[in-house]
């Protein structure tokens, strides 16, 4: 693909992501809010009737932070691809792709950072909402530059994976199911319904070892200063080793399942 | 009524011969399920790790509380949310036509008409695992409470399937393709917690103008037997108002469509 067409996709996707505008801010807004109200609420009430000043070295101005940017970057890394693969497969959409010159996971991949992107907007205009209330941003400043590739990374993988299930779609009648049980143990194992430190030993041990952490505990940790030098560089290296095994499935599944794609949809 | 129970069960019929068409997909929706559920009782697992209690709630009171609005989620699943998916696009696309010139309420055709098959097993497993915990348990449970408990599950298949619905009806005007299924989805976080861990102001909106503690919180609070009389007067009541409100709303979203033009 040329930059000129790319950029003229990214200009497409924003204009269709901001078509229903309404939604497409209460959808991100309300959703982020309420997540963060929930977790506010329930640190809250442990760290008060519990009289703790800290858990696992986080105190609950920090574990509010840690929500609220875990929460934002959920929302950003997982965009709204849902089915976006899948259902150009049942639809026979794939047909334009192979006579075009465009490759059809580059394209998919561009609409996928273009909602990240746009996302994203959302997001630091809710980093300054959580400013004036809480009166600071715990952010240490000198990680921001290793945080964009840290997110960069973080919907890579999240993309990958989706696409890697919604490829399920050349043998199978119904994957929506798959990518949102996918969506469910991510927000899970990644550390967005609960930070990852305050997980049980052999358990912790094991998740940061998984594409899960690199998601959402890597970004929010480093955004943070939790990390240090040597840690931030495990998780790169883990990330783009995770990234190269993603990218290998895919085209394994992908080859295969182009053999049995008929491209009259069902 | 008996239309309507006849209608239902032609409803019932073609859905499981749609459901045989997609067996692979009943195997994928237990999946999703099961790990829904599974996450949900190892997050509140981890969180009894850092206190006793949980909004005045020992651990066994809230191993009762989670199948139960997994339960009420399951019966959702089951009996509307496959219907209401389609509405939005019924509405975009001018196919609720169909259903107002049909001789019965175009909201019960739009609502039932789609069974979900695949998520009746997950139905039977979360009334499996209220059963296990409820007979394990060490709680004293009087008869009048557990008979009430029952009422109120009741009530919340009815007020879940209102907040669900009044997320959808703004199609009418917004002509978007999923409606406030997100904030719907958002809501489900709320409800899913004790209620007596919110702040006061909070509790008292979810008791009663958006009252999602009637899903879930308040039928546990009846089995436990942390209620008044009154209580359960007022959220009959409010049970009431909701659906009167969101049947107006459904109204003056019918009065807005316009057809395949909506």
């Amino acid at each position: 693909m040329t930059f000129k067409s790319v950029i003229r996709l990214i200009q497409n996707e924003g204009r269709k992501l901001l078509a229903y505008r309404l939604d497409f801010f209460i959808n991100y807004l309300v959703a982020v809010v309420f997540h963060f109200l929930m977790a506010y609420v329930i640190w809250k009430y442990i760290f008060d009737v519990n009289q703790y000043s800290d858990i696992r070295g986080m105190s609950l101005k920090e574990v509010l932070f840690y929500y609220f940017f875990a929460n934002n970057l959920a929302k950003i890394s997982q965009g709204e691809g849902l089915s976006a693969i899948s259902n150009e497969i049942y639809l026979g959409g794939l047909n334009k792709f192979i006579t075009y010159p465009t490759n059809f996971f580059i394209y998919k991949y561009i609409t996928y950072l273009t909602h990240s992107f746009i996302y994203s907007f959302q997001g630091i205009f809710l980093l300054g909402v959580f400013y004036l209330i809480f009166g600071s941003l715990p952010i240490d400043i000198w990680t921001l530059p290793y945080l964009f590739v840290a997110i960069l990374f973080s919907c890579t993988l999240y993309f990958l994976m989706n696409a890697i299930l919604e490829c399920i779609a050349f043998w199978v009648d119904a994957v929506w199911s798959l990518t949102i049980t996918l969506r469910m143990l991510s927000n899970f194992f990644n550390g967005a319904l609960i930070p990852l430190v305050f997980f049980p030993g052999e358990m912790k041990a094991f998740i940061l070892k998984t594409p899960f952490a690199c998601m959402i505990h890597f970004p929010t940790m480093l955004v943070q200063g939790k990390l240090t030098t040597t840690e931030i560089f495990t998780y790169f290296t883990l990330s783009l080793l995770y990234i190269c095994l993603m990218v290998v499935v895919l085209r394994f599944v992908w080859n295969r399942g182009s053999r049995v794609y008929t491209g009259v949809g069902i | 009524m008996m239309r309507y129970f006849r209608l239902y069960s032609h409803f019932i019929r073609f859905s499981f011969t749609k459901a045989l068409e997609f067996r692979l997909d009943f195997v994928f929706r237990f999946l999703m399920d099961t790990s829904f559920y599974i996450i949900d009782f190892l997050f509140f697992e981890l969180i009894y790790n850092f206190t006793p209690i949980l909004g005045g709630w020992q651990k066994e009171q809230l191993y009762l509380f989670i199948p139960t609005y997994l339960f009420i989620d399951a019966f959702r699943m089951t009996v509307v949310a496959n219907s209401l998916w389609w509405l939005p696009k019924h509405i975009n696309s001018g196919q609720i036509d169909y259903y107002l010139t049909k001789p019965v309420s175009s909201l019960f055709f739009l609502s039932f008409k789609d069974f979900d098959f695949s998520s009746l097993l997950n139905l039977f497993l979360t009334i499996f695992l209220f059963g296990y915990f409820f007979l394990t348990s060490t709680i004293n449970f009087e008869v009048l409470n557990i008979a009430l408990y029952f009422l109120f599950m009741i009530n919340a298949l009815i007020v879940i399937y209102l907040i669900q619905l009044s997320c959808l009806i703004p199609v009418f005007w917004t002509g978007s393709p999923r409606g406030f299924m997100e904030l719907f989805h958002s809501l489900a976080y709320l409800w899913e917690r004790p209620t007596q861990i919110f702040p006061y102001v909070l509790r008292r909106v979810f008791y009663s103008v958006i009252p999602l503690a009637m899903v879930a919180t308040f039928p546990c609070q009846v089995l436990f037997g942390e209620y008044q009389v009154v209580d359960i007067v007022k959220s009959l009541f409010v049970t009431i108002l909701i659906a009167f409100f969101v049947i107006l709303f459904w109204k003056l979203g019918l009065k807005k469509y316009t057809s395949a033009s909506s």
